[in-house]
């Protein structure tokens, strides 16, 4: 099949945050540094402060109850903190570091204990051509269902 | 390098974890040797973050970031969820092979998040002709070692091929070495043909 190369393009987002939500990505990128460095609870503050509305608004938006997506999202937060040392703002932005520990949290709830390593982590970035198309096929995927 | 790719609808469905266990675990034993599509799946994560970012901004209840602090002090160490990535496939706890006719060999592979997802092995010896098959529903089929070819085309180690619904398959091996596959299914195989029909149930394949 032929296709098209597309590389991954890890910054405008980021830099549309520093308007929107009042915290620039690089201001967010610090405050993950602080978490994983030495657990700062200020720190992770500001990173709760960023997403959580946003992934109570990407779960709802996503047909979830309001207190289901509040689960989600605390459930989501936990992890933030937890895996906040393999997150490397060289490889992917923060809000595809933080969508893919939400997405992981809708894979079976039983756990696996096969040989994993982290499939964003793994992934080579570069910067590059913009999402657009990608991001249309994406939300077909997450409205698809199983 | 592969010629054959899971379609890139399906790689989208893996990166949003909406594809099924069985075809996921397929799709993660593409990835580890397929650099293109490994880029893909990181674009549609990309994309997922860019959809973070954009979602309405619903305002958590007050307490939410002391009920996240309050869930942290008293985790224990959780396991964290992640979508498989094969490596190695032996790493696998998987059964014993078992013989199925001449030079074909098969196991079910027991995923513990998908205890019964449809996801096998099957190694076929040098020229060897694996059973006919049909399957209702998608097929997903990663060629880990060796070559085969069907009416439709010859398939390398590294190549993803998906078949469509209803598709009956009569792969025959041509390569030098046995060819070892990954195959997940949405529902469950049948053989076809009287060897097969008479051969599935002694087999609970
Ligand atoms: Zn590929």
């Amino acid at each position: 099949m032929p296709r098209k190369t597309v590389r991954l393009a890890p910054g405008p987002s980021l830099r549309a945050v520093g308007e929107a939500g009042g915290a620039t990505g690089d201001d967010l990128d610090l405050c993950m540094a602080a978490v994983a460095g030495r657990a700062d609870k200020a720190a992770f503050g500001r990173l709760v402060q960023h997403f959580a509305p946003r992934l109570i608004g990407f779960f709802v938006e996503r047909g979830a109850r309001r207190a289901e997506a509040e689960t989600l999202t605390l459930e989501t937060l936990e992890a933030l903190w937890r895996e906040a040392a393999l997150y490397d703002p060289r490889r992917a932005a923060l809000p595809t570091f933080v969508f893919v520990l939400a997405r992981n949290l809708s894979l079976d709830r039983a756990g696996n204990d096969l040989a994993f390593l982290d499939a964003v982590g793994e992934a080579e970035a570069a910067p590059g051509e913009p999402l657009g198309p990608a991001t249309a096929q994406l939300r077909a995927a997450l409205e698809g269902g199983t | 390098m592969s010629a054959y790719h899971p379609y890139d609808d399906t790689l989208a469905r893996h990166a949003a974890g909406r594809l099924a266990a069985g075809p996921s675990f397929v799709v993660a034993a593409h990835l580890a040797t397929c650099r293109e599509c490994r880029a893909r799946v990181t674009l549609f994560e990309a994309a997922g973050g860019a959809l973070l970012e954009e979602a309405c901004v619903l305002a958590p209840p007050a307490e939410m970031f002391a009920a996240t602090l309050r869930r942290i002090e008293q985790a224990v160490e959780r396991a964290p969820r992640r979508l498989p990535t094969v490596s190695p496939l032996e790493a696998l706890q998987s059964p014993p092979w078992r013989r199925l006719g001449a030079g074909v060999q098969w196991r079910r592979l027991s995923l513990p998040q998908a205890p019964q997802a449809y996801l096998y092995m099957l190694k076929v010896a040098r020229h060897g002709c694996a059973p006919r098959y049909a399957h209702r529903g998608p097929a997903y089929i990663q060629v880990l070692q060796g070559a085969f070819h069907d009416e439709h085309g010859r398939y390398l180690a590294g190549d993803c091929i998906e078949a469509d619904d209803g598709a009956a398959h009569r792969p025959v091996v041509d390569s030098d070495v046995a060819c070892v596959c990954l195959a997940a299914f949405e529902s469950h195989p049948r053989l076809t043909g009287w060897l097969g029909r008479w051969l599935q149930p002694l087999l609970g394949l």
